[in-house]
């Protein structure tokens, strides 16, 4: 299980590349989200969620539900400003960072699933490997990526990392991140190598 | 063509003909709309010419702060200055630093092979307005053309075993590479296998391949590249089951004599 430092670190970074925002909007797909690229697939769901007014007050399962329409029928793939305006609730942030939570507990049992000694790997591989899921899902994760995949299996850090780039729109700076963090695995695996004869 | 003829093609908003031409085409009994797409058979024609058209997944005038009615060319054009609905930070523009950009007339001032939005999360966004400024470019520019071989429908089930490659979802860089250097592999769906097809419209449908969505729209049809023949801008989302991943793309092709689809450029 990801330990908290580890959850701290992959909240600040898919902050960082998926975004963050308090209040419903619709995803690139057309799907009501909420927080860092959190779906929620119906109102009842977002009813479980403590959203509040702009007085700070705990908004009622109709204001939800409105919010929640009023950004259902608008067009999908708009910056947050556009659905900012058609929405009077927001999260706060320690709800935010709870369902963050539950979605990082979510992609390690996908990762487990792909990668059944995924608990063993060094933490900058873990790191890297949920930047991946995050973004591509499990199933293009999985099956999309022979290359890549071979490498992480045999534990060949050097060769996942030269093999796992995104293709765009995928920014340079991302890729090197999970890049970076897969070569740091594979120096600390070649220096303890070296220590060790 | 005859009025009922002409109300059946604004009801059923296949295609969003200029105005213009439809006026003309009613004045002079033979117009281009007449041999237009919803009406010829397919395979080659030569006279008279068509102008560009293009249909309703044509979104620039969605994209913009203000309505705007667009029914000539022309009328595309005078879109680029107008504002979209929010403006957005850019880096890697022609200037240093960051740019803020809030029509496709700054996009294009400041366009680099690079340029994308600073924030990573509003990079789809960003896509959405400047394939919509490219289109607009491209259906603006388009020259009148004499000759197609374009189908009358282009998004139908099996398109995907027809068109290249290149239009093809593969999101790891490496894959990617093996796959455009694997000459036995031509076709999208040589590289997608197509489990499922939802038709959207006349002009739009889904195509759902392992673990990917990719909506194909038809944009607009001219002569992009003045060669005297009928080209399509093709545009094509791509997303991911439970992935935040997506991408937009723009491609020009045609189909030459022989009946193959050729790619003229990724816009």
């Amino acid at each position: 299980m990801a330990t908290t430092e580890e959850k701290k670190t992959l909240r600040a970074k898919l902050e960082k590349y998926e975004g963050k925002l308090n209040h419903m909007y619709l995803d690139s797909k057309g799907y009501v989200t909420i927080g860092v690229g959190h779906l929620l697939s119906t109102v009842e769901e977002a009813q479980k969620l403590g959203f509040k007014d702009s007085n700070n007050l705990k908004a009622s399962t109709e204001a939800i539900k409105t919010d929640y329409d009023e950004i259902k029928k608008q067009p999908a793939n708009r910056l947050a400003v556009f659905y900012k305006k058609h929405t009077k609730l927001t999260l706060p942030e320690i709800d935010i960072n709870a369902l963050t939570d539950k979605n990082i507990a979510s992609f390690e049992g996908e990762l487990k699933r792909i990668y059944s000694d995924f608990d063993t790997y060094p933490v900058d591989v873990r790191l890297a490997l949920f930047d991946l899921i995050f973004n591509l899902g499990m199933t293009n994760l999985k099956n999309k990526w022979p290359t890549f995949n071979t490498a992480i299996k045999a534990k060949d850090w050097q060769k996942a990392a030269d093999n796992s780039s995104r293709a765009a729109p995928i920014s340079a700076e991302r890729n090197k991140y999970v890049k970076d963090l897969l070569e740091k695995a594979a120096k600390a695996k070649k220096d303890t190598g070296v220590a060790a004869l | 063509m005859t009025k009922s003829k002409i109300m059946f093609f604004l009801d059923k908003e296949i295609f969003r003909f200029p105005l213009v031409l439809l006026i003309s085409g009613l004045a002079i009994g033979c117009s281009a709309a007449n041999d237009g797409i919803s009406d010829r058979e397919d395979g080659e024609y030569s006279t008279p010419t068509l102008t560009a058209q293009w249909t309703d997944a044509f979104a620039l005038p969605g994209l913009l702060a203000d309505d705007v009615m667009t029914v000539s060319q022309q009328d595309i054009q005078t879109l680029f200055t107008k504002k979209w609905y929010a403006s957005i930070d850019v880096k890697n523009t022609l200037k240093q630093g960051i740019s803020t950009l809030s029509s496709c007339e700054m996009y294009f001032n400041n366009k680099t092979s690079d340029l994308r939005a600073i924030r990573d999360n509003e990079q789809s966004a960003f896509l959405e307005l400047t394939s919509a400024c490219e289109a607009g470019r491209l259906i603006s520019n388009a020259a009148p053309s004499s000759k197609t071989y374009l189908p009358k429908q282009i998004i139908s089930n099996d398109i995907a075993s027809q068109l290249p490659k290149n239009l093809a979802l593969v999101t790891s860089k490496s894959e990617w590479k093996s796959v455009m250097t694997n000459a036995s592999k031509q076709y999208w769906a040589d590289i997608n296998t197509i489990v499922e097809f939802e038709r959207l419209s006349d002009y739009q449908a889904a195509y759902l391949s392992d673990g990917g969505k990719q909506v194909l729209s038809e944009i607009a049809r001219g002569d992009f590249d003045s060669d005297g023949y009928e080209d399509v801008l093709l545009k094509i989302e791509d997303s991911l089951e439970g992935g935040s991943y997506s991408n937009i793309r723009l491609f020009g092709l045609t189909i030459t004599v022989e009946g193959k689809w050729r790619l003229l450029a990724q816009y």
